[in-house]
């Protein structure tokens, strides 16, 4: 149970990471706030996707 | 695949398209885009969203199949591990089963050798091997035990090995303190003390020394055993050997251990058993009697482990047919009082330091060799032993019995080759032929549920039956299988005779005889039965008795 909530941290921390990463370019603008959340909202949606590309996976591999 | 990568093209599209269109409605509702972008989906803009949007599903795709490489490789990798693992711990049980069998063998016949002359030191001996046996059973599960377990599981055997080998071997054991408690893989010294003794001092006629030590190197514990003994042939590498090397090497707990066992080669050893059972089978079938030999025989012992072969000679000096017992301790020694001394017999075991027992035959020639009774605890060495024209083959440790039998055809083959013995050989062959046929004395009548113990000697008389025959007896008829002509065969002639055809009598149940006609007769029996008397089965009779009637 512990170890199944170390990976939705985990998960969670890598997707917002590449959200901030992508929203650096526009972090110097005054806007930055919005930048920021669009960057991270794009990348948790891909979190989200993700589940069904490794699903895809699982299915083809059978 | 192939079959993957095209699911995954039919699988991006629709999932970029709901990505961009849902990140799309998430920008207006955020306040952050319009609703017009979605109205000019193609365009430049949108088209390159859309273009980026797959590449990163690909990119999601490449980082699962790494960490899905990277879980089967670990995956494979684990199961290497645990399959080297298991190997490892396979060869060590394997070296640790190797608790040799001829040890054992030999260590029972010292055992049986002593038990008259010195029984506390045959009592010492076996408290020994219950011992070493205890431990070896006891530390079949264990992978791992203190260096100090493994220490007292040797004293065992080198108290036996003591014993057998007396003042031509020394073991010297040296510990250093901060290793006694090291966990070292279990019942790994025994085995190399055990090869040292076998391989190295038991081949010197003048033994030698083992030494053990252990002691911290570094971050390791490292054990070594060396002998001084005969060494190892030129050219020997353990790369070459035809023996089982093993190297234990586990870092994790400091631990180094390599050791070179020289395990000896079977390779024909189920014909070897099958030609020795048969040798068995051949004695306890075909034991010829004993005969008084024409001269006191003159027996040489070889055995290079002293109580050993005062055992024999023991057993020999018991003997009223045997004369002189010489004695030598070596291949070398025998040789030269084979040479010297005009034998009859010698008791050679194979297994001795330099010249072994079947070298000692090459060396005097088989020719020349007096009859030889191989003694030994392998019979792996039976089929060369017999090659060399062995008279027998004990096997240590031998009973009283196999003894007997071994020394009763070594006296019988004695007495074959002596002038004298033409004469016995004849009676010889008259009293195998009066031991062969041994007659019934009880039958076994099976019956209703029953099976009943019919002493031969009280039957009256026997009636033939076509496949049956019925057997009189106290006034009843008992159905039994054999026919008449069968059954006559195994009756003692002496006691029952042939009246007729069909009728065989006891002659100790006859009354008296009384003429018919025609030189006929009518046997009347105690019980006042009747039976006719053949003409042809008269004279049977007559010769019986040794009368005319």
């Amino acid at each position: 149970m512990k170890n199944r909530w170390v990976r939705w941290i985990a998960a969670i921390l890598l997707w917002s990471a590449l959200g901030v990463l992508f929203a650096l370019p526009g972090l110097t603008s005054r806007s930055w706030s919005a930048a920021l959340f669009a960057s991270l909202a794009q990348w948790w949606f891909w979190a989200l996707i993700t589940p069904l590309i490794v699903w895809t996976e699982r299915a083809a591999s059978l | 695949m192939g079959m993957r990568i095209l699911a995954h093209l039919l699988a991006s599209v629709p999932l970029t398209l709901l990505y961009f269109y849902v990140v799309i409605a998430g920008s207006v509702f955020l306040g952050l885009g319009k609703w017009s972008a979605l109205a000019h989906s193609l365009s430049f803009v949108n088209t390159f969203g859309l273009l980026w949007s797959w590449v990163v599903y690909w990119v999601i795709f490449g980082v699962i199949q790494t960490f899905q490489y990277y879980e089967h490789y670990r995956a494979s990798e684990l199961r290497l591990e645990r399959m080297e693992r298991s190997f490892s711990q396979a060869r060590l049980n394997a070296l640790r089963m190797q608790l040799d069998p001829h040890f054992l063998f030999n260590a029972l016949n010292t055992i049986s050798s002593q038990i008259e002359r010195h029984p506390r030191l045959a009592r010492t001996m076996i408290e020994h091997l219950g011992d070493l046996l205890r431990l070896s059973l006891d530390a079949r599960d264990k992978q791992e035990i203190p260096l100090t377990e493994e220490l007292a599981f040797l004293d065992h055997y080198i108290a036996i090995q003591n014993i057998r080998f007396a003042e031509n071997l020394h073991i010297e054991i040296q510990v250093a303190p901060e290793v006694k408690y090291a966990l070292v893989p279990c019942l790994i010294v025994q085995p190399l003390v055990e090869n040292a003794i076998r391989h190295g001092i038991s081949r010197r006629a003048s033994g030698g020394t083992v030494t053990v030590t252990a002691g911290r190197y570094a971050n390791r514990v490292e054990i070594r055993v060396a002998d001084d003994g005969v060494g190892l042939p030129l050219g020997w590498t353990i790369e070459t050997s035809s023996g089982m090397g093993l190297l234990v090497s586990a870092s994790a707990s400091w631990i180094s251990i390599l050791a070179v066992i020289a395990a000896c080669s079977f390779g024909h050893a189920a014909e070897a058993e099958q030609r020795w059972r048969s040798r068995c089978r051949y004695d306890s079938q075909k034991r010829e009697p004993m005969t008084q030999p024409a001269e006191p025989i003159r027996v040489l012992v070889v055995d290079d482990e002293a109580p050993a072969r005062q055992r024999l000679i023991d057993m020999l000096k018991k003997d009223p047919d045997v004369g002189s017992v010489l004695e030598a301790a070596s291949g070398k020694a025998a040789v030269e009082i084979i040479e010297r001394e005009a034998l009859d017999l010698v008791f050679l075991d194979v297994q001795m330091p330099e010249l072994d027992g079947l070298q000692v035959v090459g060396t005097v020639g088989p020719a020349a060799m007096p009859l030889t009774v191989f003694v030994t605890a392998y019979d792996k060495h039976a089929i060369r032993a017999f090659e060399a024209n062995a008279l027998d083959y004990l096997l240590k440790p031998f009973s009283d019995e196999r003894w007997k039998a071994a020394l009763a055809r070594a006296k019988t083959r004695h007495d074959q080759l002596s002038l004298r013995g033409f004469g016995r050989g004849v009676l010889r062959v008259l009293a195998i032929r009066s031991e062969a046929v041994r007659y019934l004395d009880r039958l076994v009548v099976k019956g209703k549920g029953t099976t009943r113990f019919i002493r031969v000697d009280d039957i009256d008389w026997i009636e033939g039956a076509g496949v049956y025959v019925n057997l009189h007896v106290a006034g009843k008829e008992l159905l039994y299988r054999p026919a008449l002509n069968e059954l006559a065969g195994h009756l003692d002639p002496m006691r029952f005779i042939r009246v007729h055809r069909s009728s065989i009598v006891n002659i100790d149940s006859i009354f008296e005889l009384q003429p018919i006609s025609h030189g006929e007769f009518e046997l009347v029996l105690k019980n006042g039965r009747r039976l006719r008397v053949s003409r042809t089965h008269r004279a049977h009779l007559e010769k019986r008795l040794g009368q005319s009637l």
